[in-house]
């Protein structure tokens, strides 16, 4: 009985501080379809950027016609062989992803600026201009993309002051469909960025800050914006493969990105007429852009699953 | 719910003016203008003809005037000439009208009952084996492009195997029923599974949530076998809110036939507007849009007010 009980309390030890950054990285890397989906993109943007190097290596220029050399099979200076017009299809498909990949990141970034300015602005101002916004997202949001982007696409820019050769040059068709889907397919990203604005604007911190004196502008930006940033990263990501592919369709249909510039819609425009003499020029354009697709859309998945704390009991697959 | 049905209705008809104005400045901005296919055809029209023709047909006031002037005989059931089919614009339209409603219909018997089955299927044990399966189809069918699946049916079936045809709608009209189903199950199929992606992945969603609702615990803990409670107990309650869901999606699935007519040769209200927008025929372009617009908004209308009717603790 001589020793009394000692009784020592330890503290325990803290764990490490982790970053949201950090944590998120973790949970993303869990999800294993996500991480795969991310290497595979890199890749297939790495191959797409040596489009270049590859035509100076073996010496093909992608947009020149030989109508002595169609429909090449593989060869060791055409790698894919020939399309119709005796164009190289390796190359021809490397630059077309460097664009309907572009496409895809531009539009989405775009339309969710439009998105989310006017999201934020209806969700922050409230009363009759929320009501007219949200009125005009919700019948934008019924209504048929693809026939809009067709009639928007064929406007011809003349009539609207541009200079012919303006209006035509690669640059300005390029611009132009990246500026008709994210005019219209922002509703997505404003029905979000509203619904976070009205959850923020109550928070005791911004009305704080309201009665400190803070201006609208200045409560956006430094109390909503960044508080309502994860669920449009999360949309956001999930948007750029449904750009990917309207900007496909709308180039399949002849009113997107139009030839000489190759994208992976426009080389399949031919494709139905070749359909007997040339199935394989068929296949190739879209097995690329479903895997873009599909690991775009993988990789929002994860992200999804990263960001979002709800996400944690009902697993990752969905 | 008729004050509300009125005010919505009211709605929807300001937001089909305004629509029609945006579509008519729109329209207005494609290349040429309407008499410029006939100065074309007809080198001894001099400017100065060209310049009175252009003041007859009112070509040159400013967009408001020629909006009023299209509205006012629009309204008195006067839509104007396709350049096209040199007929007018309603006797084109309203066949493509049936031949789509024929497509989109067909399409939901397959894609509804399909997602009803696969989503149920996989809800019943997330992240099993089955879940996983759905998910990964669903994935992919949301990440296909169509015009391409299309394409690739049309080599396999049409062109190697030589079973079905590559067209959507027989040569002759008076061909036979069976005849009829062959034609239409390539196109039938593609935009189904264009449809039943999202549609999967939302049945899902709403199933998960309902079974862990207290009605379905106490269904079964009453004994009622599995069966009943999912089909009968659950899936019922789920499937409500699939009505708005569905209205939603008939935009996407509109533009969807879009494409699918326009590959399968099908003559549709897709095919009509995708074929006056490239040959710039101003009067079907415009009245084809509109139509597809006031057909979108209608639907989005009933299925808002179906909604109302299936839940009785919506009121209105």
């Amino acid at each position: 009985m001589t020793d009394a009980i000692d009784i020592r309390y330890e503290r325990a030890p803290l764990p490490p501080a982790q970053s949201i950054w950090r944590l998120r990285y973790e949970k993303f890397r869990s999800h294993r379809v996500a991480t795969y989906s991310l290497l595979c993109l890199a890749l297939l943007i790495l191959v797409c950027l040596s489009a270049w190097p590859l035509g100076q290596m073996l010496d093909i220029d992608p947009n020149k016609t030989n109508l002595l050399a169609r429909f090449r099979p593989p060869s060791a200076q055409h790698w894919l062989g020939t399309d119709d017009l005796g164009r190289d299809v390796l190359l021809r498909l490397l630059y077309g992803g460097q664009v309907s990949i572009a496409v895809g990141v531009l539009a989405t970034g775009l339309m969710s600026i439009v998105g989310i300015a006017i999201g934020v602005s209806a969700g922050f101002l409230g009363g009759r201009v929320d009501s007219v916004l949200m009125r005009i997202t919700d019948v934008l949001i019924a209504l048929p993309l693809i026939p809009l982007l067709i009639v928007l696409g064929s406007i011809d820019l003349t009539k609207l002051g541009l200079s012919a050769s303006a209006a035509n040059s690669p640059l300005f068709i390029f611009l132009r469909i990246v500026i008709i889907i994210a005019l219209v397919d922002w509703t997505t990203m404003a029905r979000i960025a509203r619904a976070g604005t009205i959850q923020m604007r109550s928070r005791d911190y911004v009305r704080a800050a309201t009665v400190s004196g803070a201006g609208r502008i200045y409560n956006v930006f430094i109390h909503v914006l960044p508080n309502i940033s994860t669920p449009l990263i999360v949309a956001a990501t999930l948007t750029v493969g449904r750009v990917i592919l309207l900007e496909s369709t709308l180039s399949f249909l002849g009113f997107g990105i139009v030839p000489p510039t190759p994208t992976w819609g426009n080389m399949l425009t031919n494709a139905q007429q070749l359909i007997i003499s040339a199935p394989h020029l068929a296949i190739y354009p879209g097995i690329l852009i479903f895997v873009t697709v599909m690991a775009v859309n993988f990789v929002g998945d994860g992200v999804r699953y990263a960001f979002d704390p709800r996400a944690e009991n009902e697993g990752g697959s969905q | 719910m008729l004050r509300y049905s009125l005010s919505r209705l009211s709605q929807a008809v300001l937001v089909i003016a305004i629509m029609s104005f945006m579509l008519f400045a729109v329209i207005g901005l494609m290349p040429g203008d309407p008499l410029e296919n006939m100065f074309e055809g007809n080198p001894s029209l001099t400017p100065e003809l060209m310049a009175q023709m252009r003041e007859l047909y009112g070509v040159d006031q400013p967009i408001t005037t020629r909006y009023w002037n299209w509205l006012t005989a629009a309204l008195q059931g006067d839509l104007g000439y396709s350049s096209l089919y040199f007929r007018p614009v309603l006797d084109v339209l309203v066949p493509a009208m049936f031949q789509t409603a024929k497509l989109l219909v067909l399409t939901l018997m397959v894609s509804v009952p399909l997602a009803m089955i696969l989503g149920t299927l996989a809800s019943r044990k997330p992240n099993g084996m089955i879940d996983t399966l759905v998910g990964l189809f669903s994935f992919a069918a949301i990440s296909l492009p169509n015009f391409w699946v299309s394409l690739l049916l049309i080599i396999l079936f049409s062109v190697k195997l030589g079973i079905l045809p590559a067209s959507g709608s027989p040569m002759s009209d008076d061909a036979g029923f069976w005849i009829h189903v062959r034609h239409l199950v390539l196109p039938v199929g593609v935009l189904a599974m264009f449809h039943v992606g999202p549609l999967i992945r939302y049945v899902r969603a709403a199933m998960i949530e309902t079974l862990s609702a207290d009605f379905v615990r106490t269904a079964r803990a009453k004994g009622l076998n599995e069966r009943t409670v999912i089909v009968r107990h659950a899936l019922r309650n789920a499937l409500i809110p699939m009505v708005t869901v569905l209205a939603l999606s008939f935009g996407h699935l509109f533009s969807g036939a879009l494409v699918i007519e326009t590959i399968f040769g099908m003559l549709g209200m897709g095919k009509l507007i995708y074929d006056a927008i490239s040959n710039v025929d101003f009067n079907l372009a415009l009245v084809g849009l509109l139509m597809a617009t006031i057909v979108v908004l209608v639907a989005n209308l009933l299925a808002d007010l179906a909604y109302a009717v299936l839940d009785p603790r919506i009121t209105l």
